[in-house]
Parts: C-alpha cells; sequence; structure tokens
C-alpha cells in the first residue's frame, strides 16, 4: 500500500524490530528455562540451578503429572468446557451490556456504567461471597461455581464499550432510517465491525476462565471435577508438603519432584490455550476497515 | 399379694430390659422409647444405657491438606468404614481444605454454617481462634463418659486440661512422643574428613560449620531458607535458655521458664542472653555459614541438605529418622549422624494439641463423632489404618515395632491429613534404619523432661487481637531478620523493643502474665 | 417527582436498551451488591453461632491494627507509588510494543513474536520467585557465575535493598506487556486504513503518521486503560509481591504493600473483620481518587469519562 519509503521508515524499522526482538527475547528466554527445567531432575535443579540444557535429563515431573492419565484427561475436559460454555455466554452478555452503555439516545447510561464500575471498587469480601454461592445458591461442587465467578468483568464491559464507541453512530443513525431495531443495529452492525475487540475481550475471558484455580479451590471438593490448573496445583502443593513437612507426620519418601512439577505445571497448562492464540491473533492483524463496510 | 407380684415383675421386666439395652446396643424402635424414658427417671444409671445407634449416619469431616493425589485417600476410608459401620452404624466422608489457601478455606466452612461434624484442628491451626468465636462444640466430660469412656481413660489429664479454652474442651487432643528440640544433623563423613571435633553445642557446631566454610567451596554449610528455618534457630535458643512458649501465644518470644514453677513470662528479645544468641548468629551469617540471600530463600534446609548443598541440617530428632535411613541410599558415601542440641538442659514435651479433632457447632452426630473417635484412638488395627494406611499396601511391619513406608506410586500412595487426627504414642511404630544417636537422644531428652503448670495454660487473645496481629508483622519485619544474622544486633534488637512496645507488646505481656499467675494459682 | 419521570420516559423510551442491560444488571446484583452487604464485617467481631449480622458490632477496633505498627502510612505510600509506576511503564511500553508490532510488515515475524510475548503472562509468580532467586543468588546464581567466569567480582543484588525496586518494575513489565498490548493492538486495527492512505499521499513519514493519526485514535483506549488502573491504585498485586519479596524484612519499608501487609499481620490471628477492615479501607482510597480523575477527565471532554 505504501509507496514511499523514506529514510524514516528505515529508522523506524530498525527500532520497531530491534525493540521488539528484545523484548520477546526476554519473554522467550525464561519460558525455555521453565521448558528445560521441567525435563531436569529434581536435585539437579536444586544443585545446578535453572539451565537451558538439562543437566540431568529426568521425565520424573511429568510422570507425575499423567501418573493418572483419565484424571488430568478429565480435568482438561472440565477447563475446556468451561472456557469454551463461559468465553461465549460471558462475551456475549458483555457486549449487550456494553452496546448499551454507548448508546448516545440512552440518557441514564452512565447511571448504570457507574452501578457496574462500583463493584470494582466496593466488595463484601471472601466470606459473604462464599455463603452466598454455597448456602444459598447451593453451587458447592457444581459446575456453575465454575462458570458464574469469571463469567462477567466490568473491566471487559468497558473495553468493549471504549470500542463500540469509536463505532461511527452515522452507521446505526442509518440503519435505523432503514427501519431497523436496537437489537438488529447490534446484532448485524456493531458485532460484525467489533471483531477485533470481540477477539481481544474473549481471549482475555478464556485465559481467566483457563487460568481460574480458585473457584475450584472454594467450591469444589470432589476430585472429578477439579479445573487443570486447581488438579495441578493441588498435586504440587501435596507434593512439597510430604517432601517439606513431613516432620509431624513422621513419613519417609523418597524426593518427589516438586520443583520441577512446578515447572512442567506452566507447561502442561499453557501448552494447549497457546496453541490456540493464533487463530484468535489474525483478527488483530488483519483488522477490519470501516470504510468497507461504509461503501 | 397379686398385685404386689405384678408390681415386682413389672420391675424386673424393665430391669431385664435395661441390662439388655446395656449390653447389645441395638434396640429396636419400640424399645428406645422404654431406654430414654428409664434413663430419665434414673439419672444414675444414664451412663450404663447404651446410646441409641440404630440410624445410620454419615459422619463429614474436614482434614487440613490436600487429598492424596490418586486414590490413596479413598482406599483408607472406605477399609475405615468397613471397620466401623458394624461397630457404630456410621461411616466417615472426609472433605480436604487445599493447601493452596487452606487458612482461608479454614474459617469459610464455618462462617457458612455448612454442615459437617468434625474438623481438623490444632494450636497451629486456629484452635483458640475458632473456639473463641463459637466454631465448636464444647466436648463435655458427660458426653465423654456417655460415648467414649475409652477416651477420657486413654488419654492423661494433661491432655484435657491443654485443650481447654477459658474452661471448656473443644478438641480431642492426640498423644505423640516428641519434643520440640531441634537437633543439628550433620554429613558425618565430611565431618570426619576434616577431623572436626563432635558436636556438643552451637559452638561446635559452628567449627563443623566453619570447617565447611572453609574447604568445601561448593557447598552452603548451612543452607537455610529464613522463611522456612528462622523458627529452628529459636527453638535453639528457647532450648538453650530451657524457656517454654506460654499459652500457646503464635509468637515465640513469649515464654516462661520451664524450671521455674512460678512461672516469670518473658519477652526473649529483651534478654541479655538474646542478644548474645543474635550476635552469634551474625557472625556465623558474616562467615558465610549460610547464604547472603538466605532471607529470600524457598527452598527448605532440608531439600538443600537432602541434595548435598547443604552440610547441616537443624530437624527434630523424630523427623531426623526420615532423612538419616532414605538419603546415604540416594548419595553413596553419605553418614549421616545427628547431635543432641539439648546440652542437658530440662525439656518440654510438644504440646498435646499439636493434632486433634474439632465437633463442628451445628453437627448432630456428636454422639457417633465421639464413638468414632474412641474407636480411632483405641483399636489398634484402625488406628494403625488411620496413621500408615492399608497394611502392606501403604506401609510393612518390620519385625516388631517398625514401619516401612511403601511409596512411589502416586496412584495409591497415601499422604494426607486423615492421618493426623488420632495419633497414639501407644500404637506408634518406630521408623526403621534410626541414625546412632537417635535412641540416646531421646533418653536424654526422657530423662530431662519437665511438666509445667502452664502447660495447659491457652492464653485468650480475644480482646487483644489489633495488638496480635501488629506485633505478628514487626517480628517477620525485624525479629527475623536479627535472629538469622541479617541484622546488625547492636542497632537491630534496640529497634525490634521500640516496634514491640509501639505494637503493643507490653500489653501483651501484661494480659499474659495475668492470664497466666490466675492459671497458676487455680490450677495449684 | 421531575426526576422519576424523567427516568421513566427515557426507560420506556429505551426498552430494547433496557432489555439488553438485563443480564449484566442482574449478575452484578446477586454476585456483587448482594454480598456487599457483608461490608458490615468490618464493624463487627465474627462469632459464628450468631453469624454475620448477629455478631457484636466493635466500631472501628477492626481497623486499629492497621495503624498501631506505624506502617500504616509507609505501605500506603508504597501501594500507590508502585502502581503509578506500573501503570507509567506498562502503559507506555505496551503502546509502544502494540504499535511497532502493528506497523511491522512481516506477517511472520509479527505473528510469533506477538504469540511469544504472551508467554510470560503464563509463568506463575511462585516460579518467577525462583527465577529470581536462580538468577541473583550470590553465591551460585547465574549472574554471579558469569561474571566469576569472566573473571570479575560478584555482586550483591538480592542484598542491596535499592536493587529490589527495579526488580520488580521490571518483572512486572515483563509479565504485562504482552498482554496488555493485546487491548491496543486490537484499538489500533480498528483505525481507518483511509487515514493513513491520506496522510501519505500529504508525504507524511511514518514518525508523523504515529504521532497524528495513531495515537490520537487509540486516545480513548489509553485513557480508559489508565483510568481503570487508577481504579485500583491502592490494591497491590499481591501474589506478585508476595513471591518475589516474601518475609524479606530487610526490603519491607521500600516494598511492603497494604496486601501483603495486612497478610501477614493476620496470617496468625485469621480475623475476618480486620482482614475485611483493610479491604474496605483500600476501597474508601480507591473510591475517592477514581471519583476525583473520572471528575476532571468528565469536564476536560465526557467522551472519555467512566461513567
Amino acid at each position: 500500500m505504501r509507496i514511499k519509503r523514506g529514510k524514516e521508515q528505515l529508522v523506524f524499522n530498525l527500532i520497531s524490530y530491534t525493540t521488539v526482538i528484545i523484548f520477546t527475547l526476554l519473554c522467550v528466554i525464561p519460558f525455555l528455562l521453565v521448558i528445560s527445567g521441567s525435563f531436569t531432575d529434581e536435585g539437579s535443579i536444586h544443585v545446578d540451578g535453572y539451565r537451558f540444557i538439562p543437566k540431568k535429563f529426568s521425565l520424573n515431573a511429568y510422570r507425575v503429572a499423567f501418573a493418572m492419565p483419565t484424571n488430568i484427561i478429565r480435568a482438561y475436559g472440565v477447563t475446556g468446557t468451561v472456557t469454551v460454555v463461559g468465553t461465549l455466554v460471558g462475551l456475549f452478555i458483555i457486549c449487550m451490556t456494553a452496546y448499551a452503555l454507548q448508546r448516545p439516545q440512552f440518557k441514564y447510561r452512565n447511571a448504570f456504567a457507574l452501578y457496574f464500575y462500583f463493584t470494582t471498587l466496593f466488595s463484601g469480601g471472601l466470606v459473604p461471597w462464599y455463603i452466598l454461592m454455597v448456602r444459598y445458591l447451593h453451587l458447592k461442587n457444581n459446575y456453575l461455581a465454575l462458570l458464574f465467578p469469571a463469567m462477567l468483568t466490568v473491566f471487559d464491559i468497558i473495553i468493549m464499550r471504549s470500542f463500540m464507541k469509536s463505532i461511527p453512530e452515522a452507521l446505526a443513525e442509518s440503519a435505523k432510517i432503514d427501519g431497523a431495531g436496537e437489537f438488529r443495529i447490534f446484532a448485524q452492525i456493531f458485532l460484525p465491525l467489533s471483531k477485533p475487540a470481540l477477539a481481544t475481550v474473549g481471549l482475555f475471558i478464556a485465559l481467566r476462565y483457563w487460568n481460574d484455580w480458585y473457584a475450584s479451590m472454594l467450591f469444589i471438593t470432589q476430585k472429578e471435577k477439579y479445573s487443570l490448573q486447581f488438579y495441578l496445583y493441588s498435586m504440587l502443593t501435596q507434593m512439597e508438603f510430604a517432601a517439606n513437612d513431613a516432620k509431624s507426620a513422621g513419613i519417609v519418601m523418597e524426593q518427589y519432584p516438586a520443583e520441577s512439577f512446578k515447572l512442567a505445571m506452566t507447561i502442561v497448562a499453557t501448552g494447549p490455550i497457546l496453541l490456540l492464540y493464533p487463530f484468535v491473533q489474525k483478527y488483530f492483524i488483519q483488522g477490519m476497515t470501516v470504510g468497507a463496510v461504509k461503501g | 399379694m397379686t398385685k404386689y407380684l405384678k408390681q415386682i415383675s413389672l420391675m424386673l421386666v424393665i430391669v431385664m430390659l435395661v441390662t439388655a439395652l446395656a449390653g447389645c446396643g441395638s434396640p429396636a424402635a419400640g424399645d428406645n422409647t422404654a431406654a430414654t424414658s428409664t434413663s430419665s427417671q434414673t439419672s444414675a444409671s444414664a451412663e450404663n444405657t447404651a446410646p441409641d445407634i440404630s440410624k445410620k449416619v454419615e459422619l463429614k469431616i474436614y482434614c487440613v491438606g490436600d487429598a492424596s493425589p490418586g486414590e490413596g485417600s479413598n482406599m483408607v476410608r472406605d477399609a475405615v468404614n468397613q471397620v466401623i459401620e458394624p461397630k457404630i452404624n456410621a461411616t466417615i466422608s472426609t472433605e480436604y481444605l487445599p493447601w493452596s489457601d487452606w487458612t482461608n478455606k479454614y474459617q469459610l466452612v464455618f462462617a457458612s454454617g455448612e454442615e459437617f461434624d468434625g474438623i481438623y484442628t490444632a494450636n497451629w491451626a486456629y484452635y483458640q481462634a475458632q473456639a473463641t468465636k463459637n466454631g465448636f462444640k464444647e466436648i463435655t466430660k458427660e458426653d465423654l463418659q456417655k460415648y467414649a469412656p475409652g477416651l477420657l481413660t486413654d488419654l492423661p489429664e494433661m491432655a484435657w486440661d491443654q485443650a481447654k479454652i477459658n474452661g471448656k474442651i473443644y478438641m480431642i487432643p492426640t498423644t505423640f512422643n516428641e519434643f520440640p528440640t531441634v537437633h543439628f544433623a550433620v554429613r558425618e563423613d565430611l565431618k570426619k574428613k576434616y577431623n572436626v571435633p563432635d558436636i556438643t553445642d552451637l559452638d561446635t557446631f559452628g567449627a563443623y560449620l566453619d570447617a565447611i566454610a572453609k574447604n568445601e567451596k561448593g557447598m552452603v554449610p548451612l543452607d537455610i531458607s529464613v522463611m522456612n528455618n528462622y523458627s529452628d534457630l529459636q527453638q535453639i535458643f528457647n532450648t538453650e535458655n530451657e524457656y517454654a512458649v506460654v499459652g500457646n501465644v503464635s509468637e515465640r518470644n513469649f515464654v516462661y521458664k520451664i524450671t521455674d514453677p512460678g512461672a516469670a513470662i518473658v519477652n526473649v528479645y529483651e534478654t541479655p542472653e538474646f542478644m548474645d544468641f543474635a550476635k552469634k548468629m551474625y557472625q556465623w551469617k558474616q562467615a558465610g555459614y549460610w547464604s547472603k540471600n538466605a532471607i529470600s530463600n524457598k527452598t527448605p534446609n532440608a531439600t538443600a541438605f537432602e541434595n548435598g548443598k547443604s552440610a547441616a541440617l537443624l530437624t527434630n530428632a523424630l523427623q531426623a529418622t526420615n532423612y538419616s535411613e532414605q538419603w546415604p541410599v540416594q548419595h553413596p558415601g553419605w553418614e549421616i549422624q545427628v547431635y543432641d542440641s539439648s546440652l542437658g538442659k530440662k525439656q518440654i514435651g510438644t504440646p498435646y494439641i499439636g493434632s486433634g479433632l474439632g465437633i463442628h457447632a451445628t453437627s448432630r452426630n456428636v454422639d457417633r463423632l465421639l464413638m468414632f473417635a474412641e474407636l480411632a484412638r483405641t483399636d489398634k488395627e484402625l488406628n494403625q489404618l488411620l496413621c500408615y494406611g492399608i497394611k502392606d499396601t501403604h506401609w510393612e511391619q518390620v519385625g516388631e515395632d517398625q514401619v516401612r513406608y511403601i511409596r512411589g506410586n502416586t496412584k495409591v500412595d497415601y499422604t494426607d491429613g486423615l492421618s493426623w487426627f488420632f495419633r497414639n504414642e501407644k500404637f506408634q511404630l518406630n521408623p526403621t534404619g534410626v541414625y546412632s544417636n537417635y535412641d540416646p537422644i531421646f533418653e536424654t531428652a526422657r530423662k530431662n523432661q519437665v511438666f509445667h503448670t502452664l502447660q495447659a495454660f491457652n492464653f485468650d487473645d480475644s480482646k487483644l487481637k489489633n495488638e496480635v496481629a501488629a506485633v505478628s508483622s514487626v517480628v517477620t519485619q525485624y525479629a527475623v531478620p536479627i535472629i538469622t544474622g541479617f541484622m546488625d544486633p547492636e542497632t537491630g534488637i534496640p529497634t525490634l523493643n521500640e516496634k514491640m512496645k509501639a505494637a503493643g507488646a507490653d500489653k501483651i505481656m501484661a494480659a499474659i502474665k495475668e492470664q497466666a499467675d490466675k492459671f497458676i494459682a487455680d490450677n495449684k | 417527582m421531575k426526576l422519576i419521570r424523567d427516568v421513566f420516559q427515557d426507560f420506556k423510551k429505551n426498552k430494547v436498551i433496557l432489555f439488553m442491560l438485563i443480564p449484566a444488571v442482574l449478575y452484578y446484583f446477586i454476585f456483587m451488591y448482594v454480598p456487599m452487604a457483608g461490608i458490615v464485617i468490618a464493624f463487627k467481631r465474627l462469632d459464628y453461632a450468631a453469624g454475620i449480622f448477629g455478631s457484636d458490632w466493635v466500631g472501628f477496633d477492626n481497623f486499629k491494627f492497621f495503624f498501631m505498627s506505624g506502617q500504616a502510612f509507609n505501605v500506603t505510600k508504597n501501594t500507590f507509588l508502585y502502581n503509578l509506576v506500573f501503570i507509567v511503564v506498562n502503559t507506555s511500553l505496551q503502546i509502544t510494543v502494540s504499535i511497532f508490532l502493528s506497523e511491522m510488515r512481516n506477517k511472520y515475524v509479527k505473528k510469533t513474536t506477538q504469540t511469544l510475548m504472551l508467554m510470560p503472562y503464563f509463568i506463575s509468580w511462585v516460579v518467577v520467585g525462583a527465577f529470581i532467586y536462580n538468577i541473583f543468588n550470590y553465591e551460585f546464581g547465574a549472574l554471579n557465575t558469569v561474571l566469576k567466569s569472566l573473571g570479575l567480582e560478584s555482586v550483591d543484588v538480592m542484598g542491596t535493598v535499592g536493587a529490589w525496586k527495579y526488580i520488580l518494575v521490571f518483572f512486572n513489565a515483563w509479565n504485562g506487556v504482552g498482554y496488555g498490548s493485546i487491548v491496543y493492538m486490537a484499538a489500533i486495527t480498528g483505525i481507518d486504513k483511509e487515514l493513513y492512505e491520506a496522510s501519505e499521499l500529504d508525504g507524511a513519514n511514518i514518525f508523523q503518521q504515529i504521532w497524528r493519526i495513531t495515537i490520537p485514535s487509540i486516545k480513548p483506549t489509553i485513557i480508559i486503560m489508565i483510568l481503570l488502573n487508577v481504579g485500583s491504585i491502592f490494591r497491590g498485586n499481591f501474589s506478585m509481591f508476595y513471591q518475589i519479596i516474601g518475609n524479606n524484612g530487610l526490603l519491607f519499608n521500600s516494598t511492603d504493600v497494604i496486601d501483603t501487609f495486612v497478610f501477614r499481620s493476620l496470617m496468625k490471628t485469621q480475623e475476618v473483620g480486620m482482614a475485611s477492615a483493610a479491604g474496605l479501607y483500600q476501597s474508601v482510597l480507591c473510591f475517592a481518587i477514581i471519583m476525583i480523575t473520572n471528575g476532571i477527565i468528565k469536564r476536560v471532554d465526557s467522551e472519555y469519562a467512566l461513567f
């Protein structure tokens, strides 16, 4: 598209590529250490530290992680399902809310924005929330307890609203003249034009679900309903406990690969979602041109 | 005359009925009312009446910690249920408060009004806090007499006394033969290599560390993690001075002298002995006995020792048995010895309330829970099942009284907190392959063991929560770096004491003194 | 009266819009506003038998611990300043990175670098804490191993109190820049391409384009993101501070934030009321600052305001 490639462009490219590449390296190197560490013998990690190439190779951490294949597959299943369902439902509600909050003819939109935003400032805290979820909503050991907490955040609603605000109001006006109702304007004009935002917010929701262990910790006591992160987490804490604090129990055992498991956990949990990322990514790269729709 | 006979026969029938009930303990529904009515009439014989267990119940019990990774927990639970169901017509179901956030979840299960029967509790697991907030049901001697007389006789009076909060019992304590004394585990092979004399006290231990610091460049003599090991150093100081923590206060600096029956309460940070100890630690740290960055280290001393990074380990005598057998197998050429750090000083046993079972305030099955607790504590096989797991699956017996764990199969390993509820030293098995100083250390400890009235004292801090919180924060910020040699005591200790005062340490001291004096007077 | 009629008319006019708001309104009502009543715990001593509402009132007693040790001002200041620096550093890095990425012509490099930048987000702070110890440890750390092999003096980074500020800022940026830049990437993608084409015809170079088109176009997003961050400026990132600093008392004067301080104080007493009180303290401060900031922004340009 750009015809002229001046000196400035060259300087710019030099700066941008170097910066981005250096920053990327800073991000990747620790991850490489994590990968290598996860394949290192437990003793060697403690003695030799993290290295790019394991000094003493060992699969023990993964052996522990996959010791019970059915359990971990089930945990992947729980997290995967919750992530997909939660993201879709959450994204839809967020979009509707964000759309409503930016309609200029809706006078009290800011009052509603404050209604949502206020909850990020004040909250009853853990105890009342837990009581609500467990005693009144009876969500203990219920998958809904994994679904609800991460579904909507005010942060997402506001980001989405600010994206939708940038869509020219003229589009809505002309659709209205054509007789389209609010919901149709939302579904047929605003949603398609918000693809980068949908991808962004959708990704945020999905990551939130994928990385969540706290809801499992609080509300799930049946092992078969554990989310992936919590399943791994509970294995780790159990191992750390057994390894370090056997004092009171008088337990004898071999060295558990607690440290390398911590690293393997990262890999086991990150892998799938990171592979998914490129599919979402294309929406930030291709982008949408408003003009194309306008014309 | 016939009228008289009729009355006698009626009496006889009632008596027979009562004895029959007491004997077999499974009355039919109809007889049940008769039993209760008689017992209410003759209250003296109530204790002999067998409790009603006709209705099958499930006892829901919360354990602290994660369940075993595999099926271990369920296997043990099922095995336990097989034993107890025919006896008390009850089964247990277990839930876990995961390590990842157990402190929060522990209070959540109380606050939410969830229904459950039993929960793990201990002096380190908020026993006092939950008891004073009405989280537990009081366990009365009458209830124990009625449902679990075996517990009353099996646990020493001292254990029940220790469990008392404001005069009421809220937990069933455990007995476990241990002392809090922290000893020195060293690599005997290295000690011999550098001709270091036997370790008898802190200075000779220091000589060993010095030899390592000078000769073993690849090692850290005592690779501690301040976070995990500062309490060990504090304990060494307390043992050296014959101090014991008073009233199960969460900070270890409020102590009493175990040899003094009058028990003056001391804040150790204000004593000259503490200054001397801190100076020594400061020197040790300067000399490189532990890492310059030990204060940021998160790897526990034991892990570093296990992997050959540390040449010494601070450990209690029993825990050391785990290491002394296992690690020389992993590392051929190693020899591990543990040296007594008690210097012939008087010692006091660990409190009985270091582990126990609390009954939830809303439990409807107090009777059955107590029966279960009695069985679990007094039935040898059940007790060992709970403590060690299934015999020959999770552990095997070696000789008369030794246990060897079978571990390494994540699918069945039994490693969860269910094992701590009912520990009973009577049925406790000894670890195999103990180090040669094991017996002498325990002999010395038992020989020098003293008992003190204040062992059973629990400090009630409910009116001083703010002060306790403030002090707790000061201790981490100042006392911990001082004990571990990261702050020059000459300037650090005055600052510490100043901050402690500001945080209300004097108020806490005064309250402890007042309560302790009263306790001693009441228990004369 | 007039207000009610006004609201009613507005609602009547926007029935569909109200209908679209219902799910979120309900969600926040049930999961946030209902438990919000529990704020009263901050003024009570919780008694399980009596329940939250039946427990005894203790006035402001639960707030005392926070001010008693003389640390309240210091930790509040630390929390505020760290977050301020985090906002400035992260926002500028995120914007820079997203502009650089969006200007990249090489699709392959662009996609790969963007994916890789997200990786730190997946590494938990526990692992980061271990990393830091592994890199900077005086005796065996990677840094000193390298220095020693080059014949240089070892440096005790971890023992230098002043170094930790930078470590915290660095790792916070490291963790959040890739993730945070996604929002700006999306915002840049939404800019009308015709604007660039037109400016090129006018002879604008790339720097001018960025300055005159890109940044002004994503300004609303930048302001919103900053506002959102300002709204939680008195809340410290607990897991980051706790996993990196841990219980290192030597550093507390310069690294302790409200959340770590409260955690440490209450670890042993487990008082729900006191935790709740500390949370309320943070809420009030955040509320005040966001009301002021939002008010100012509203006065300048109401389009950018949060509410």
